[in-house]
């Protein structure tokens, strides 16, 4: 099962590696991963829905 | 033996010492209130834990090594006493390719980062940070950590690989 990175990543092209130390915070408090912040430049963030399908 | 001097909070403190020859005054100069104040202090160690590729995970610290006020539990650091903390942690995982950095995270978000550490083939990768932060009456600091290495992959264990510590400076 993809990760929210790689399913970040599989949609929003413009989104690089270096996105994850900087722009985006993908985070894990001790259960599920999640968006903590976004603040890409050009890429909005994916909706829920999005990363559901 | 120990010798306590309480004075008013301005004004002079003298000791007078007897001498052959008379009497002699040492003058103790004015200190402020960061002097000998006594605050909260803490370490701790983890276990083992897998971190996910690319994602900022919280870490965790199962073992306390010391913790003079009881104010670090579940994995967070609560000192309750307002005033300038050193904080710091250091981490160790075992990949050899990609790079790892610990965060130290204040209120739930990330406040000072730390070294990047690289994967190197015969060694892994290590990062660690230290920094002076203000914390007041309810703010609590916890460590994240970010690495790449292409997956999951685990800490290492322990007050040497996995630790965290904090001590309160001054008011």
């Amino acid at each position: 099962m993809a990760t929210l990175v790689e399913k970040i990543k599989t949609l929003k092209s413009g989104v690089t590696d270096i996105d994850f130390v900087t722009n985006i915070i993908v985070q894990n408090d001790g259960g599920e991963d999640y968006i903590a912040s976004w603040n890409h430049p050009t890429e909005t963030q994916p909706t829920a829905q999005e990363l559901e399908d | 033996m120990a010798l306590v001097i309480k004075g008013s909070s301005s004004g002079q403190v003298t000791v007078d010492v007897p001498a052959a020859a008379g009497t002699n005054t040492v003058t103790i100069p004015a200190v402020t209130s960061s002097v000998n104040v006594v605050g909260p202090a803490f370490s701790a160690h983890g276990p083992a834990q897998s971190i996910g590729n690319a994602s900022w995970t919280k870490l965790t610290f199962d073992t306390e090594e010391f913790d003079t006020d009881g104010k670090f539990a579940s994995d967070r650091f609560t000192p309750t006493v307002a005033g300038y903390y050193q904080i710091s942690g250091g981490l160790y995982f075992g990949a050899t390719s990609g790079a790892c950095v610990i965060n130290i995270y204040k209120n739930g978000s990330g406040y000072k980062r730390g070294a990047q550490g690289t994967g190197v083939t015969g060694f892994g990768m290590e990062t660690g940070v230290s920094a002076l932060i203000y914390l007041d009456a309810d703010d609590y600091v916890e460590l994240y950590v970010y690495q790449n290495s292409g997956g999951s992959t685990n800490t290492g264990a322990g007050g040497e690989l996995k630790f965290f510590q904090g001590t309160y400076i001054r008011s």
